[in-house]
This record gives structure tokens, sequence and C-alpha cells, in this order.
């Protein structure tokens, strides 16, 4: 008697598991996608903050006409292009991803990957590729901003 | 607690105080100036032009949000939503939500979102956009003169606060979108402000 009802039981948390694990695989590598997103989007204010302070940098260095000094005003502008390309980088790929993302909630998350005929497998891979762009974004975003600083501190 | 609540006093004014001396027959008096929300001008779901002046002689609640934000604006969202249903029959305070990408976010996208949102009354819920410029300027200023310290974790793009601000333009109260518990101090935090 006792191992029929081991051997439902058993059945039953094999059943469990099978029906959360691939929900579960998915949450953490997701939960790693936004640990990056919530590390950089904070910065999105620091890069506009640096190029306000390129602004005034390139004024104050288009006024001294006394003696211009092209070379500076060149790395004002291209300092301030790659905050730009930075800051556009970011907004797209959240765009992109927000887009095609599961909804947040189990219930939403599962009905969303059934109706677009996603499989676990293929909805791992896309969020592996997007770990690896976040990241990329990543290091566009913070190179940039070092990039600015160090420039402003001269 | 609930008792706590009932004996709230007045709510405080956030931000910077300065003191302005003025000098009238011969006496001297001593004004405080508290600091208000500079003037803005954005366009709402509706095309019509929203600025300070949108809200005079009302209070309204303002928020920063993009709709392509994976994370935290899908849940300020629907606290929003909760205020809006709440304050459904006030007609002295509104709210308005700021998108922080305007280049995805504009009037035609802001109206698509505010009909999946619910059915919104743009004259109840202003969803803006308008220049990125302007809106980062305008959040800065929501929250240094709201938040004790500008560094504070988060900074001000991604920090899903909810300002609570009086008909004076000055702010009395901020509080996490994200945090049911903290919107709903924010709704007692509404009486308390139409009392005064």
């Amino acid at each position: 008697m006792s191992t029929v009802r081991y051997l439902y039981l058993s059945l039953f948390v094999l059943f469990l598991t099978a029906c959360t694990k691939p929900y579960e695989e998915q949450k953490v590598l997701f939960d790693e996608v936004m640990l990056v997103h919530d590390e950089v989007m904070p910065k999105m204010q620091d890069i506009h903050e640096l190029k306000q302070q390129l602004n005034e940098k390139m004024q104050q260095l288009q006024q001294d006409s006394s003696r211009m000094d092209t070379a500076m005003i060149l790395q004002v502008f291209t300092k301030k292009q790659a905050l730009e390309e930075a800051d556009h980088v970011m907004m797209s790929w959240m765009r992109e991803f927000a887009d095609q993302m599961a909804p947040p909630g189990k219930d939403k998350y599962d009905g969303y990957l059934k109706k677009k005929g996603i499989s676990h497998d293929a909805y791992m891979k896309f969020l592996e590729t997007e770990k690896s762009k976040v990241e990329e974004v990543k290091v566009k975003m913070l190179s940039s901003i070092q990039d600015a600083q160090n420039l402003l501190q001269k | 607690m609930p008792e706590q609540q009932v004996g709230r006093g007045p709510l405080p004014i956030l931000g910077e105080k300065d003191t302005q001396v003025r000098e009238e027959n011969g006496q001297k008096y001593v004004d405080t100036l508290y600091h208000h929300i500079p003037s803005f001008s954005f366009w709402d779901q509706d095309s019509s032009v929203v600025t300070e002046h949108t809200f005079d002689g009302k209070i309204y609640i303002a928020d920063f949000f993009f709709t392509s934000c994976p994370t935290i604006c899908p849940v300020m969202t629907i606290q929003m939503h909760r205020l809006y249903e709440d304050l459904r029959d006030v007609n002295d305070v509104v709210l308005l939500s700021h998108s922080i990408d305007p280049q995805r976010d504009s009037v035609a996208h802001l109206k698509k979102y505010a009909a999946k949102t619910g059915s919104i009354d743009a004259q109840r819920w202003h969803f803006v956009t308008g220049d990125k410029d302007h809106i980062y300027e305008m959040a800065k200023a929501y929250f240094e003169n709201a938040a004790a310290s500008p560094d504070a974790p988060g900074g001000f793009i991604h920090s899903g606060y909810f300002y609570l601000v009086d008909k004076q333009k000055r702010i009395r109260g901020l509080y996490l979108g994200t945090d049911e518990k903290q919107v709903d101090r924010l709704m007692k935090d509404i009486r308390i402000l139409r009392n005064e």
C-alpha cells in the first residue's frame, strides 16, 4: 500500500518538476538579462549629463576665437557622438527585447509562448542571445561614459 | 497603524528651502521660498499641449516611464491605473506620465498604450512626450527636489517614483510606484492634501 502511495507521490513530483522546470530555467536566464539591464539603465542619466557637459565645453571652445583648438573640438564632438550612439543602442535593445519577451507572471507567460509556438529551447536560445546583446550594450555605454569623463577632466 | 494614519499631520514640503528678506513700510519680513516644479511643455496622447498651467488649481501625480521598458514600468502603470480608478470621482486630482523614450513614444504610440491600459480619459491621465533633453531635465527637477540625495541608488531615470505635487507646484511626497503599499499611502496622502 505504502509502496503504491510512494509511487504515486514520486510520479506526481516528477510531473510537477517536468512542468515547472522549463519556466524556472527560463526565469534564471531572464533574471540574468535583467541584472545587466538594471545595472546600466540608471547610467542613461550619466550619459545625458555628460552630453550636457560636453555641449558646454564645446560652446566654451568655440567662443575662444583667439586660438581655435580644432583637435579638442573634434575630441568633444566624437565623445558626444559615442554617448549618443550608446544611448541609442540601449534604447533600441530595450524596444526589441520588450517586443519579443514573454510577459512576466507565469500564467500569461506560458500562454504567450504556446500561442507564438515558441519551444523551450528556442526561448532559451533567444534569452542567451539577448544576454550577449545587452552585455555588448553595457560595454558601449560604460566605455563612452569613461571616455567622456576622461576628456572632461583634462 | 490606522490610528497613526488618522493622526498624521500635514504633509511636508519637499526640496530645498530658501529665504528672502522683503522690506515693506520700513518693516522687514522674511519669506520662505519653497522649491517648485519649473515650467514645461509637452504633448499628450490627444496631441494637446500640456504645460504647468494645465495643472493650475489641481493636485497631480507625476511619474517617468516608457512603453518598451521591460521591468519596472509595467508594474508602475498598473499602480497608476489603480490611482486612476481610485480618483474616478475626484475632479481636482490628475495624473501625468512622462515618457523618457520620445523617439518611440510618439503621440500615436502613447495613444495606443493608453487604450491598452484601459479606457483612459486624457483629461485625467496625460501620457506625455516631447524633447528628450527637456524630459530628462524635468525628471531631474522632480527627483532632486524630492529626494534627500541626488545620488540615491538608481538615480532619477530608473527610480520608479510617483511624485505628489500640490496646487502650488510643490512636491509633497514621493512613493515607489512599484510598491503597492506605498501607493496605498499615496492614496491617503492625496486625501490629506485635498483637505488642506
